[in-house]
């Protein structure tokens, strides 16, 4: 319940936010599944004021495709994650960098996964998207980025990752946020 | 521990990320030979252009890679034109992906009509020399075999209408007129490489 309230008011600060879009986020009803998750458009300047806005101790983001066969391997990791740890631990920031015309497929895929809170499909060009989400990332797919309580990114990766690994790189993001007060 | 453990795994499994070959820097493993779609053993020297030469790493199943591949064609079977030598790598374990297997690779290079080697890198290993990370991705070398260009195809995959930086086409360009080139490092979202 903590979990699903906190992520209720992610979504209506992001709703603030977002309102500066270019296009609507949401789909269609007609073509959107009853129990998928609501998928938001976000570009790269939006996803790091995402970050910098959220409340919780750690953030981790993480950039996947429904296409992508490592994505798709590691994302029941990231959602017992979600589960274990609560919001106010960790920030689980899910961002589809699936083509538009595909996010009714992501979003068919994050309600198998048993998603439930809102997430964000990118928009807006790759290269404009990658140099805001991080100088490091070059593109490839996953990539996961952990920031600490300071927003500082202090764990970023591409390549797919077991849940032991994201746990420790979680808990290793707070220990540092804790170490420095 | 067993975090500590588990983060270093995750570490060195981002080694890659950062490692990829330096603009001037000459192409590493160019004397490996990796089999072509034909049959035909074949290394990055064995193609090398008079003006430059254009080393691709690629594969069949990429989403990203499918949507430039008519791209991909026209200017890998362009280039030569320009004195450039083109080799197309795919870097990618079929274990893990069966659509990266030999057999696709020679169906594409058929449909598309590459006319340049489709080769395998059966260890992953001149994609590691590279420090490629992703499928597609382009390492354009000069007339002296400098890195000048690396990077993406264009600034938009899935539209090729819609495109407004041709950055392989301007690079391919400027390498055969022995100009510098005007964007020398550009990012696109692709597939990670599934590693041997």
């Amino acid at each position: 319940m903590v979990r699903r309230v906190g992520v209720l008011a992610v979504l209506v600060a992001m709703m603030g936010f977002l309102g500066g879009c270019k296009r609507d986020p949401m789909p269609s009803t007609s073509s959107m599944s009853s129990d998928a998750p609501p998928l938001l458009a976000v570009t790269g300047a939006q996803l790091e004021e995402r970050v910098r806005a959220s409340q919780s101790e750690v953030v981790l983001v993480n950039i996947w495709a429904t296409w992508c066969l490592p994505c798709r391997e590691e994302f029941p990791a990231l959602v017992r994650l979600s589960r274990e740890l609560p919001q106010e631990r960790l920030d689980l920031v899910l961002v589809s960098a699936d083509f538009p015309d595909q996010a009714e497929m992501a979003r068919q895929f994050l309600a198998e996964q048993g998603v439930t809170f809102p997430s964000y499909i990118k928009e807006g060009k790759d290269q404009e998207f990658i140099d805001a989400v991080s100088e490091r990332w070059s593109g490839a797919l996953p990539a996961t980025l952990v920031y600490d309580r300071s927003r500082r990114l202090v764990r970023f990766w591409e390549g797919g990752a077991s849940f032991e690994e994201f746990r420790a790189a979680v808990d290793m993001a707070a220990g540092e946020a804790a170490g420095k007060g | 521990m067993r975090k500590v453990l588990a983060l270093a795994v995750v570490l060195v499994a981002a080694a890659g990320v950062a490692l990829a070959i330096e603009l001037g820097a000459q192409a590493p493993a160019t004397d490996v030979k990796m089999k072509d779609v034909s049959g035909r053993m074949v290394s990055i020297a064995d193609v090398r252009g008079e003006r430059g030469t254009l080393v691709m790493f690629s594969c069949n199943a990429c989403p990203w890679v499918k949507a430039w591949e008519t791209r991909i064609a026209e200017l890998g079977n362009r280039a030569p034109e320009m004195g450039i030598g083109v080799i197309v790598i795919n870097p990618n374990d079929p274990a893990k992906v069966a659509e990266d297997s030999y057999e696709v690779m020679q169906e594409r290079a058929r449909e598309r009509g590459f006319k340049f080697p489709y080769v395998v890198d059966d260890t992953s290993g001149v994609a590691r020399a590279f420090g490629a990370t992703r499928t597609p991705e382009v390492f354009l070398f000069d007339a002296a075999g400098k890195l000048v260009y690396h990077g993406a195809i264009d600034d938009n995959a899935r539209e090729p209408e819609k495109v407004e930086k041709h950055y392989l086409a301007d690079a391919l360009r400027a390498v055969a007129a022995g100009q510098p080139i005007p964007v020398a490092e550009t990012k696109a979202l692709g597939c990670t490489i599934k590693w041997r």
